[in-house]
């Protein structure tokens, strides 16, 4: 059986200025085709997007309109998928099965979604009708206006021209009409036209914001800058830990808080040692405060992945263990929340700000006038020493004790060497390489703190009188420590990658070359 | 909706018997299921054209022969939107009169109307058939094609009899009678005749729709107004009885599986013309 031929809407946006001469050209519109009024509506539009724009960057857009959810394509104006919608969508995960579900999943990974802007439109419906007194066109005329966090901005006016099907002739004259008074048929989608008229940025906070730095910057005033951004995100993801909304914002919380704490510790003298020292101190303190949330949050990321470490029934039994491991986050997270309420936490983080917006919170150093480049590579050649050193020294099966110290080296390393890959983009390959090894002495250092933990939720389970969970858990444990000697066994291959990238770079450890030599 | 895909139901208006409102459900079927946000197409198959003169569609097929006879694009080319969101028509025109004849003269004919429809089940979630009072070849094609045949019965004098006939005819082509429900159409509530009727071909046949259309000035005026009841007279009796009889409909054709559900009971059919 042939297909028949599709019937796609025909519909085709013009773009019409608000004012006076855009009011004539709808004016004279309604008059030439004798147009008759077929309604009014207002129709809400919600756009949504994670907190770190990850829809935005795969050129996505998420809108809830009229109880439907639809994921559009930015760069091809069509849908990807939607589905019937009420309320406000949270994680890709609680939607309703189906192809939207499975699209948007990918896309955000855990992170929640969030109201990014909103488009209310005033929705007029115009239509043109024939001798017979039948409809063979629709025009709707949009008034609209984009609004995020109490701004609003109105948008030009939009006719949206809609073929009936099997009528092309009154809408190739309406098209054709609109075009020669000059008026334009809309290019960019509705999404852009909203962020360009609000001025936003669906990104609203990466982990690492960009931070302009140039290689004979004073090292005070680049470090200050660096420590600032830090300071902003931190900032930025106060709201969504105190709602909780998703387990990233804390952990972009704590990857601030710790950047900053890593180059005041690294970059010494840049600053006096002593209000450096002062404020190290209190990010040390905000670091330890959330340890055991961050701690709680992985162990139950990885809940599907460990209960697929077992078969069927045992699988199941691991449920009570996860759940408690539940409960107990909750706790936390209200100790957390309090804490985020107390006056030393207020304290903590206006000493840091401070110290990052004046000059007199932490004055310069014995370096702090020494070029960026100068100061930063030192450190790093002297790092890199201690991770080639460290490393080398690994042995083919090395144990997670071993590896603990090289995790940390290679940490420090990594956040020093971001600085200096915004100074040279070689360095990128490094940190990308140094990334693969981190990720694995990260996965070493989970499983090992998830195995203790494991066997603590089991032996409180117990002890409660819910005893089914302890045999899965001793499965599990073995499981894990079998994975994790897995992922020891592959450290020294990363290991050997990573060292080689820092000679592929060319010239060979040019950035790192005038500090390497006694190497 | 765009990745989920369609597989849309076919609904036939029929009666063997002209003039006992299958156009009227048709036209009013239609446009509640368009505007309970189905999308709808709603196919004249009558020569007469009744249904494309109600949504002021000109009665005229492009290729009209190769329309139901080959379908595909030649379909597709001649449907047209109507006034009613949602709500698309295949116009009939003056030379469907020959499509009896022309269908006995192609193979398999019998499913070529299905076939033909077929693919649309993706484009749209409802298809209303509405059938000229045939007995022919066509009626056998409607048959086939139909998920549902909804047969419109006025209870007047010989009803029964005309009714009988109509299941007796599907019975002895061997068609599903699983899909045939009755509904009670231009009914006169004053008259003791006509509740006697309805009462006893309750009795005697099975697959009621319990909704009964009443005869009104309303609903005859229609083709006065050229617009479907529930737009020109919103709250008259016969909307709101049509909005039940859509209600129904729509129950019965929602994936209900016919060995489940209590509606769908086998009865005999009691041989009332022997
Ligand atoms: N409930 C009703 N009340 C009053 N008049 C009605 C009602 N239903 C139908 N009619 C009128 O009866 C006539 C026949 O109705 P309709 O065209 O719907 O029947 P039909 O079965 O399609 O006829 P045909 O067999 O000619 O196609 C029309 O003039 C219509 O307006
Ligand atoms: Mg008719």
């Amino acid at each position: 059986m042939k297909s028949p031929a599709a019937s796609p809407l025909v519909e085709q946006s013009f773009l019409v200025p608000s004012g006076e001469a855009g009011r004539g050209v709808l004016c004279d519109l309604r008059r030439t085709f004798a147009l008759s009024e077929d309604g009014r509506s207002r129709v809400e539009t919600l756009y949504h997007d994670t907190f770190d724009g990850r829809l935005f960057a795969r050129s996505r857009a998420l809108r809830l309109a009229q109880g439907e959810l639809t994921l559009e394509c930015l760069d091809s104006p069509h849908e990807v998928a939607c589905v019937a919608f009420d309320g406000s969508p949270e994680f890709a995960d609680g939607l309703p099965p189906g192809a939207l579900r499975e699209a948007l999943r990918p896309l955000t990974g855990n992170r929640a979604l969030l109201p990014l802007f909103s488009i209310r439109s005033d929705v007029r419906a115009w239509c043109l009708t024939n001798r017979e007194q039948k409809t063979v066109l629709r025009l709707a005329l949009l008034d609209e206006e984009a609004a995020s966090g109490g701004r609003s901005e109105r948008l030009d006016h939009r006719v949206v021209v809609r073929q009936v099907r099997g009528y092309k002739k009154a809408f190739r004259e309406v098209c054709e009409w609109l075009a020669r008074q000059g008026v334009e048929p809309e290019a960019n989608s509705r999404f852009g036209e909203g962020l360009k008229a609000l001025d936003l940025d669906p990104v609203r906070m990466t982990t690492l914001p960009r931070t302009p730095l140039s290689a004979s910057m004073s090292a005070a005033d680049a470090v200050r800058a660096v420590l600032h951004a830090q300071y902003r995100v931190a900032r930025a993801n106060e709201e969504g830990i105190r709602n909780d909304t998703d387990a990233e914002f804390l952990h972009d919380f704590r990857v601030a808080v710790r950047r900053a704490r890593s180059f005041l510790g690294q970059l010494r003298d840049v600053f006096e040692p002593a209000p450096a020292a002062e404020l190290r101190k209190s990010l040390s303190r905000l670091g330890r405060s959330t340890n055991a949330l961050r701690d709680l949050d992985v162990y139950l990321e990885h809940r599907k992945e460990y209960q697929a470490l077992l078969s069927d029934p045992l699988a199941g039994d691991l449920t009570p263990l996860f759940d408690h491991g539940a409960r107990a986050r909750a706790a936390v997270q209200r100790e957390v929340t309090a804490v985020m309420r107390s006056a030393a936490y207020g304290d903590a983080l206006e000493r840091w700000r401070t110290c990052v917006e004046e000059e007199a919170g932490l004055p310069p150093g014995r370096y702090g006038s020494e070029p960026l480049a100068e100061v930063v590579g030192a450190r790093v050649a002297r790092k890199c020493r201690t991770v080639l050193e460290q490393g080398y020294a690994i042995p083919e099966n090395a144990d997670p004790d071993a590896l603990h110290s090289l995790r940390i080296e290679c940490k420090q390393l990594r956040y020093l060497t971001e600085i200096l890959a915004e100074l040279s983009p070689e360095v990128r390959g490094v940190v990308s390489r140094l990334k693969k090894l981190q990720d694995a002495l990260g996965r070493i250092q989970d499983l090992t703190v998830h195995e203790a933990r494991t066997g603590e939720f089991a032996r409180a389970l117990s002890e409660g009188g819910g005893g089914a969970a302890l045999p899965a858990a001793e499965v599990l444990v073995s499981r894990m420590r079998a994975e994790r000697d897995r992922e020891c066994a592959k450290v020294r291959g990363l290991f050997v990658k990573f060292s080689r990238s820092l000679r592929e770079t060319e010239p060979p450890y040019s950035l790192l070359l005038p500090w390497l030599l006694p190497l | 909706m765009a990745g989920e895909s369609r597989r849309g139901r076919v609904l036939a208006l029929y009666h063997l018997k002209g003039g006992v409102g299958k156009t009227t459900a048709a036209v009013n079927l239609a446009y509640l299921s368009a505007a309970s946000g189905l999308k709808t197409l709603i196919c004249d198959l009558d020569p007469q054209s009744s249904t494309t003169y109600f949504f002021r569609v000109k009665p005229a097929l492009k290729h009209a022969r190769r329309v139901l006879l080959k379908g595909g694009a030649s379909v597709a080319d001649n449907i047209k939107g109507t006034d009613y969101e949602g709500l698309d028509l295949l116009p009939a025109d003056w030379s469907l009169r020959h499509l009896p004849s022309l269908l006995g003269r192609v193979k398999r004919s019998k499913r070529r109307l299905r076939e033909i429809l077929d693919p649309f089940r993706g484009e749209y979630d409802l298809i209303v058939l509405d059938s000229p009072a045939t007995a022919t070849l066509l009626a056998e094609c409607i048959f086939v094609a139909a998920d549902m045949l909804l047969v419109p019965v006025v209870p007047s004098t010989l009803a029964a009899r005309a009714y009988a006939n109509l299941r007796l005819f599907l019975r002895r082509k061997g068609y599903d009678e699983a899909k045939v429900w009755g509904f009670f159409s231009m009914v006169e509530a004053r008259k003791k005749m006509h509740q006697a009727t309805m009462q006893a071909m309750r009795e005697q046949f099975p697959q009621w729709l319990p909704a009964t259309i009443p005869y009104t000035v309303d609903v005859e005026s229609m083709g006065l107004a050229r617009a479907p009841l529930p737009v020109r007279s919103p709250r008259a009796v016969a909307t709101r009885r049509f909005r039940e009889l859509w209600e129904q409909v729509a129950g019965r054709m929602d994936g209900r599986d016919p060995e489940t559900d209590p509606w769908v009971r086998s009865f005999p059919v009691r041989e009332v013309l022997e």
